[in-house]
Formats: C-alpha cells, structure tokens, sequence
C-alpha cells in the first residue's frame, strides 16, 4: 500500500512538472532588471504552471539568443540592426517586434551640479568629448566624467543614434554594466553626467536635467516631444505564440499597463 | 484608414522615395513621419520597418532588376583568401619504407579569389557563373612570389550551371513533394558530407552533370525532413586520338533529418558513390569504387553556441581489388575503410563570433576517390590516418582569420605514395599548417 502511494506520488510529481512550462527571455538590463522580473511574478501568480529565466545582459544578447533559438523572448531596449535580421533570416528565424513599453533615456547629474538645463548640442558634445570640463558650459570648473552603457546594450547604441548624432563615444567616457551602475556613479561624483531609463531616475544623489526644456516624463514621452524618448521592444521567431503570446497579452491587460507604469515605463497600447 | 491601406502607403512612399530608403536601409525616417502624424501606429511602423530590413539585408549585394530581358535580378558576390601555408608531405616512391626526400618542407604565400553571379529567370530558374583562380579540381589557391608577376594567376569557370528550384512541385497538376531541385552544368554538389574541407568530397571539387533533389518535410510527425539526391557526372571524355573513353560517377543519397528544437537536430545521410573508371593516385585508369559511407552528425546549442558532432563510416565494396591494382607487389592489408569523426563548437559567421573544431580521419589504400578527396589532408590521397584542428575568428561580418593543421601518418608503411606529386604521407608523415585571411564581398 505505502508503495502503491509513494508510486502514485511520483507520477502526479512528474505530471506536475511536465505541465510546468518555462519561458525563457533574455536580453536588455534596461527591461530585465525591474520592468519584467514585475511582470513575470505577476503572471506567474496568475498562472501557476509557468516558470521564467530571465537574464538581463544587454539588447544584443537577447537579438542573439533569438537568432541561436535559444529564448522564447529577446528583450530590447533597441531595434534589431539590419545585419542581425538578416544573420536571423539566414537561419530561417523572423524575428518579430514587439513594442511593449516606451521609455526616456534621462539625463542626470550629481545633485551638487550647477546645471539646471541642457541643450542637445551640450549632450552631444560631452558625449563625444568635445567639450571635457563643465567650465565649457558654463558651469563650475570640474573635468566632466561621463558614464555610458556598455557596448551590448541596446541603450548605448540608442544614445548615440538619438544624442551623438550617431558619433562615436568620448574615449575618455566609462563603460558602465547598467543603468543601476550609471546612476549610482553619477551620485557619488559631483562632476559626473550619465544617462539612465525612466525607471532609474529617482536614484539617491543625481537630479534629471531638461533636454531643450523637455523632460523625460510620461507625457512627453507618448507625444514624442522628449528627444530620447524610444519604443522597448520584445523580439518573437514569428508572430507570437503560446506562452510568449499569453505574457505578451497579460503585459497590454490592465494590470501589465499598471505594473509597467509603476516601474517607471510608458505602456504601450 | 483600415490595416491594408496604412501598408499600401507605407510602402508605396519608401518605393517612392528609394534613395533615401535604401540610404538609410529600413525607410526609417518615413515611417518615423507616418507614425509621428498619426497615419501609423507605433507597432504598425515597427512591423513595416522590421519586414523592409528583412527584404533589404537577405539580398546581399542587392538585386538589380534588369525588366527589359528575361533575367529578373542579378545578384554579385566572391570572396577572397590570403593564406601562409607551411607543408612537409615527403613522397615515399619506392617501397618498403624508403623515402627519397624525408625533408620536403616549405613556406608557401598563396591567395584566392573567387567571383561569381546568379541571374534569376522567371518561373524558378536561375543561372550561375563563377570565375575562380587556380585549375585544379580541389584547389583554388594561386602562389604569390615570382617578383610580382602574374604566373598562375589566371582565372577560370569553377561554375556554370543552370538550375531548377521549386518549393511546390508539380507535375500535370499533382503536387509530389516540398521542394524539388534540379542542377545541370558545373554546379556545387548537393550531397550532405560532413568534415573539414568535406572529407570525402572536397568542397573545391563542383561536379559536371546533372544533380536532382527532391524534398519532403514534416514526414508523419513535426520536424522530420527527407531528401532523396542524385547525380550523374562525366568523369572523362570520349576522344579517339587518345583513345580515352566517357566515364562517369553516379551519386545517389537519402537523407534524415530530425530537429527535436530550433537549432537541435540530428541528420542522417547514408549515399552510394559509384564510378565507371577513374585516375587512381598512380595515374592509371581504375574502376572498382563503389563507396558505401554514412555521414551523420548532432547538432544543438551549448553555452549559446552551436555544437556540432559529426562522423562518416564508409567502405568502398570493390576496395580490395581496387588495391590488388593499384598496390600490385606490396603488402595491401586495410583497403577499404574509410572514416572521420570530428567536432565544431562556436560560429564565426558574425562579428567578434569564433569557432573552433578538430576531427580524426582515417582512409585506407583503396577505400577513396583520390579526385574528391579533400586535397589538405595527407595530398589528398589515400593510405592515410591524422588529425585535424581549427580555429576561426570573425573581425567583421565579412574579415575572418582561420588557422588550420593538418598531421597524417601511412596506415600501412610498407605501401609507396604511388603518386606523380610527388607528396603524401610516405615518409611516415605529412604535415600542412595553413594560416588565413578571408573576406567576402
């Protein structure tokens, strides 16, 4: 009898975890750290059978890994650049935007700056190193230390589409993980300028400087008004489809639109 | 405005506007426009956007329509290969064991280049041509030196070729597969074979004939695809003033492929070589080469990156006579085995993508094709075992740097190279250390 028991134990365990499905999703820090983890704890309290690995390092990882097959999800802060949809296409995947957010990239300082506002011709000269002390624009004499993302974020590459003109990065700017790094930095150096998503930019220390009098904010976001303002994307191998389609449409549902907006995004409708 | 309409406007403004589409390569500030007055949305701007770059970047070299003729679009490409080339393959030409030059070492500087072109005809024709240096069958490589003169740098047709291809054929109406392929002319093979260089079938070597396809997918369950392939190759020439007569070799081959996920697969290709008379490594016109091999492999993703296992088992069923001809007089044990297992981890398709791989072969005296052979390995000839390694790595999307090795020792000492190169492996070893740069375009 404790045999038969323990038996049928074993096969309702083995069905149980047969029926648990797992969605893999990898790519951009600007989604992964905060804005996901939310919304997969969300669904899977919604849909218990679900699990999640998520890994959240950089854009191109999670373009890559949708190329490779090995995610169900790509996370991207930026659009798929024409040689991985065509790297994708070689291998028979098409890859499928999603837009599930918007965001700002904000710019931020210490708050001990004497800056209060900005122009995108000050960006992107300190951006790309023509101007490398604050005296340049006006403010304090201090040597500007500037923080970027690194090369496999899709947040780097958007900055210097939207920003630098599409030039190339200051050597002297430093390479940073992600943006809980950048607006970490930012706050312990008073000369240091760095740009981080909307979900970051209540970090202690740094103060959010107006681009050309607009500010990275929801509303200047969905009127496009903000300079830096960006769709996020979920990347998909064709349309869609089964428990990545079911995540996808909890997102849009109004409780995803709330967790996002709480994180600090914009929805997308 | 309804769904269809917003595309049909979209698209029409970035033909419209074809300069400053293709310039920025995904009609980006277009759309941007149609999005930001309203007449798109966000996500409907992104789905146009993300197919106009697929149509964009899957023609590389673009597609030039050429309306007036009935070629329908031309697409360029080649590639070129710089390559030091270190070799000692001392030929042992008379047996037992003597070997007239145990150190014949060099430094070679070669290069390549090949450039080809496909012209697209209607109703699932095409047309190729290809110009290629160096004339040998196996080997596209011209040597640099001579004082900058142009000796050897002649190009030459490494294809020609008419094909036939289809992913719905039909004859008098009833559909009979997925996919059919036809390839008249010098075309590249069809045949799946694995290894480095192709092993048994040297990737340089484009046969002459006829080679057909037939495909069918998702055979009784998901993701179970059968090939079934076939060619027909002229060999030789009939031609009275040298007596020589037309030979052929026939291919025949059925695959089975399985992908249990995306990117994770097994194939399973067994194939029938079979060659009326061919040039043996001694210069003599021999037939018995009816080559069995089964070449197989396992593929999925490790760590992210592709993991590719793969082997041939193969036995030329006429081995032994072919043997008894070839190596008249000598000891002929192990004649008609040949094998490869090797590996390939990583990619060096993209840029910063790197791959590495290593494979053991193993060819007895009369188990092979000395003309198909990969021709790195042990001079592509026979009575040979070694090893191979590679290593690759991807500067750009189109620079790569490859470094290959190549060491064959004689399965049998006591047989002679019998070959008129003068290289082989009869002096025990045979040694090639390639080092490459290579770009497409």
């Amino acid at each position: 009898m404790k045999k038969t028991i323990l038996s049928l134990f074993a096969i309702a365990l083995t069905l149980a975890s047969a029926q648990a499905e797992k969605l893999v999703i990898k790519g951009s820090d600007t989604l992964g750290a905060k804005m996901v983890p939310q919304l997969a704890e969300a669904f899977k309290a919604k849909n218990p059978g679900t699990t999640f690995e998520i890994a959240a390092e950089g854009s191109t990882t999670g373009l890559a890994a949708i190329t490779d097959g090995t995610a169900d999800i790509g996370m991207s802060s930026r659009r798929a650049r024409g040689t991985e949809m065509a790297t994708a296409a070689t291998k028979g995947v098409k890859m499928v935007p999603t837009i599930v957010s918007f965001d700002g990239m904000g710019i931020i300082v210490n708050k001990a700056n004497g800056m209060n506002a900005m122009t995108k011709a000050d960006v992107q000269k300190i951006f790309t190193g023509d101007v490398t002390d604050w005296s340049q624009l006006g403010g304090k004499a201090g040597k500007i230390s500037a923080y970027t993302r690194n090369t496999a974020s899709g947040t780097y590459q958007d900055f210097k589409d939207l920003a630098m003109n599409k030039r190339d990065y200051a050597k002297a700017s430093q390479k940073m993980a992600g943006n809980e790094q950048i607006a970490a930095e930012v706050g312990k150096n008073p000369n240091g300028i760095g740009y981080v998503g909307m979900a970051y930019l209540k970090a202690p220390g740094i103060k959010v400087l107006p681009v050309d009098g607009h500010l990275p904010n929801k509303k200047e976001v969905q009127a496009k008004s903000y300079p830096y303002a960006r769709p996020n994307f979920f990347y998909t191998n064709g349309a869609p489809t089964g428990k990545a389609k079911e995540f996808i449409d909890f997102i849009f549902s109004p409780a995803g639109h709330n967790i996002v907006d709480q994180v600090g995004f914009v929805p997308a409708k | 405005m309804n769904k269809m309409f917003k595309w049909s406007l979209a698209v029409v403004c970035a033909v419209v506007s074809t300069g400053s589409v293709m310039a920025q390569g995904d009609g980006g500030p277009l759309i941007d426009a149609l999005v930001k007055k309203g007449v798109l949305s966000s996500q409907e701007g992104e789905e146009i956007r993300a197919d106009m770059l697929t149509d964009l970047s899957s023609t590389p070299g673009g597609m030039i329509s050429w309306g007036s003729s009935a070629v329908r679009g031309v697409r360029i490409y080649g590639d070129a290969r710089m390559r030091y080339q270190y070799d000692n393959e001392p030929a042992q030409v008379t047996a037992p064991a003597v070997v007239t030059n145990p150190d014949a070492s060099r430094s070679r500087y070669r290069y390549r280049v090949r450039l080809g072109a496909d012209y697209t005809f209607a109703e699932n024709w095409r047309a190729g041509v290809r110009l290629e240096t160096a004339a040998g069958a196996t080997s596209t490589n011209s040597d640099l030196g001579g004082y900058f003169d142009k000796t050897g740098d002649e190009a030459r047709f490494g294809l020609v070729f008419l094909q036939y291809s289809s992913n719905d054929p039909a004859l008098f109406g009833f559909s009979f597969a997925d996919s059919f392929d036809l390839r008249l002319g010098k075309h590249a093979h069809p045949f799946y074979v694995n290894g480095v260089n192709g092993f048994l079938w040297d990737t340089d070597a484009n046969p002459e004939g006829a080679s057909e396809q037939i495909g069918w997918t998702n055979v009784g369950i998901d993701n179970l695809d059968i090939t079934l392939r076939g060619g027909q190759y002229l060999t030789a020439a009939n031609d009275t003033r040298t007596s020589a007569e037309t030979e052929a070799l026939f291919v025949a081959q059925i695959e089975t492929k399985y992908e249990w996920a995306s990117k994770s697969g097994v194939i399973f290709a067994p194939m029938l070589m079979a060659q009326t008379e061919g040039v043996a490594q001694n210069g003599d016109n021999l037939d018995n080469l009816l080559i069995f091999a089964a070449p197989a492999e396992v593929y999925f993703n490790v760590w992210t990156r592709p993991l590719k296992l793969y082997g041939t088992i193969g036995m030329n069923l006429e081995g032994e006579q072919r043997t008894d001809i070839l190596f008249a007089g000598e000891q002929q044990d192990n004649n008609a085995i040949l094998a490869n297992l090797g590996f390939t981890y990583g990619s060096a398709r993209n840029k910063g993508g790197w791959s590495i791989g290593a494979e053991y072969r193993y060819i007895e005296s009369g188990s092979a094709n000395p003309q198909l052979l990969d021709s790195d390995f042990n001079a592509g000839l026979t009575n040979a075992q070694g090893i191979i390694g590679t290593a690759s790595y991807a500067f750009t999307d189109n620079i790569t740097g490859t470094v290959s090795y190549f060491d064959a020792t004689n399965i049998n000492e006591n047989l002679t190279t019998r070959g008129g190169i003068g290289r082989g492996a009869g002096g025990g070893t045979a040694r090639v250390l390639q080092v490459d740069l290579s770009w497409r375009f």
